[in-house]
């Protein structure tokens, strides 16, 4: 290549490690007071003002919220205005940078449960994690399917619903016996193992229930 | 003011600039570098047969119609019908046109493996695989986009010059002409192997990933119904005392590991520049840095399979690990490994 092309390659190079370095770094996320006063983002606060407070910082967990709050809000504007050369060529190609990997993980853990109703009785036949209730579950566990229905903490994705609705169809088409479904996430919270028996276990509870009768043929 | 010291003042500003314009110079050098293809070339193909792999899954459990048709034919997803995805403004939205859309990703990753019209399949498979993530977005994750990114950098490297039926067509032999082609597309896919993990070592703000968490992030996560593929109701072997210990000892390590991997630059820099001076430097080089590097992350990524669902993004993330290495490094332990089976066959 001649030098001036290998200049001008340099100088692209250049342009997209300079922002795709920029756009991998973390970002706060989009916390709002609200938010922080979630179960999970509770516990973190109390964690992280225990370890101010061990380090010499006098700080409680609703002056930390607020500053948190305040400064990814600063962080998220930074970014946005940091990253506008590069935003429309992400946005086409979809090679967002931004990689958390588990970045943090929460005790409160949920299984899909989907139930089939008949006049014999409900009979469970699909349970996340259940070995015993496995009912096309090579399917609902692979990993795009998954996707559809595994919640974050906002709650289950935009597909949650149609998910469960296309299920219940497959069901009812597969198993004639069948009169009605539910779908549901049942949220457990994580005993740690040095806990298991000094405190009782919190019962598990069926959130997001979506139920679906047969249609009438 | 006399001569003598008007003289460094009048040196001042060229110093920088000769700094500056030496820099500059480096970074040009140092991107129209060359080398032998092979390590794109089994980048090119090991990310193809993981995304074989991945869409062979979606045709084996029927799942086309439900990630990539329309809502009324089925499907899970549903878009602005103001602004529907290129796709389905080209197509009629309908379950023929989602298999199509699965069709057209294995074919263009089935050329891209195969290296023919490499350039082309691969643009193509990346605008496939953006009309699917468009089509339904939570269906598109994290290893996508990677994928994404390393074909991008695929489409404009010489992957395709050697080992494939492009090489076959310009050169007679499958094999092609394996000379020095620009090494730039490796430097590239290294560095956002190391951007990755360094970005996601940092975004791990979760406590459970510090000591005053209690390290517990793995156990959390192996505790997760949904991802494990380790029993997650009682009694669970991941309860007793040394397993979680070994648990919390591998969040640590984990963590650690991917903050660390800009020493994998360093490592790469000192030893390009093992002539110069420094006691970091002659450590870096007297130890295996990136190789060590390497080792952890293959275990921690065959770790992950065997414990988590995660489809193919352990394999996917491993089919970029040619990237960490120079093609002779690779062309040694093929010959390496050739001699030990034609050894083994003698022996027999």
């Amino acid at each position: 290549m001649s030098t001036r092309g290998a200049r001008a390659r340099a100088a692209v190079i250049a342009y997209f490690v300079l922002f795709n370095a920029l756009a991998a770094l973390p970002t706060a996320g989009e916390p709002s007071l609200e938010r922080m006063q979630r179960p999970f983002e509770r516990e973190e606060l109390t964690r992280w003002v225990g370890l101010l407070r061990s380090a010499g910082v006098d700080t409680d967990a609703e002056r930390l919220a607020r500053g948190y709050v305040t400064f990814s809000a600063w962080v998220e504007r930074a970014r946005a205005v940091a990253l506008s050369p590069i935003e429309d060529f992400m946005a086409l190609t979809l090679t967002h940078q931004g990689w958390r990997l588990f970045g943090t993980p929460d005790r409160s853990v949920s299984a899909l449960r989907v139930t089939a109703h008949s006049a014999t009785g409900d009979e469970v036949l699909y349970e996340s994690g259940n070995p015993d209730r496995r009912w096309h579950a090579a399917f609902l566990e692979y990993r795009r399917i998954r996707a559809d229905y595994n919640p974050s903490r906002r709650g289950p994705p935009a597909t949650y619903g149609a998910f469960a609705k296309r299920l219940s169809d497959e069901i009812f088409a597969t198993l004639p016996h069948v009169r009605a479904v539910t779908v549901a996430l049942v949220e457990t919270r994580v005993q740690l193992p040095p806990e298991v028996g000094r405190a009782p276990q919190a019962p598990a509870e069926a959130r997001h229930v979506l139920e679906f009768a047969r249609p009438r043929s | 003011m006399s001569a003598e010291q008007a003289a460094p003042l009048s040196e001042g500003p060229s110093e920088p600039r000769s700094w500056l314009a030496r820099r500059v110079s480096g970074w040009v050098a140092f991107w129209d570098e060359r080398e032998a293809p092979t390590s794109l070339v089994l980048v090119r193909v090991l990310v193809a047969l993981a995304v074989l792999v991945d869409l062979a899954a979606i045709a084996l459990q029927g799942a086309t119609p439900w990630l990539w048709a329309p809502i009324e034919a089925g499907g899970l997803a549903s878009w602005d019908p103001a602004a529907p995805p290129l796709f389905y403004r080209v197509l009629p939205p309908s379950v023929g046109s989602a298999h199509l859309l699965w069709g057209g990703l294995v074919s263009s990753a089935l050329c891209l493996g195969l290296g023919c019209f490499t350039r082309a399949a691969a643009l193509t498979y990346v605008f496939l695989s953006v009309q699917a993530a468009l089509i339904n977005g939570p269906a598109d994750r994290a290893i996508d986009r990677l994928i994404r990114i390393v074909v991008l950098i695929l489409v404009l490297s010489p992957a395709g010059g050697a080992w494939s039926v492009d090489a076959k067509r310009a050169s007679g032999r499958f094999r092609g002409e394996t000379g020095p082609a620009p090494a730039w597309p490796r430097y590239l896919i290294l560095g956002q192997l190391v951007l990755t993990y360094f970005g996601a070592g940092l975004a791990k703000s979760g406590t459970h990933w510090y000591p005053w968490g209690g390290y517990n992030a793995l156990y959390l996560t192996l505790r997760d119904p949904i991802l494990s593929a380790v029993a997650t109701s009682a009694p669970r072997w991941i309860d007793h005392p040394i397993i979680y210990f070994t648990t919390r000892v591998a969040t640590a390590v984990t963590h650690l590991w991917e903050l660390g991997a800009p020493l994998v630059l360093l490592a790469a820099y000192y030893r390009r520049t093992a002539d110069r001076p420094g006691r970091v430097r002659r450590l870096f080089n007297r130890l295996p840095v990136r190789n060590t590097y390497v080792l952890v992350g293959a275990i921690f990524h065959l770790s992950l399979a065997a414990a988590l669902r995660l489809g193919i993004f352990p394999f996917a993330m491993l089919a970029c690990f040619p990237a960490f290495f120079r093609p002779e490094e690779i062309q040694r332990g093929v010959s390496r490994l050739r001699g030990r089976l034609r050894g083994t066959r003698v022996e027999q």
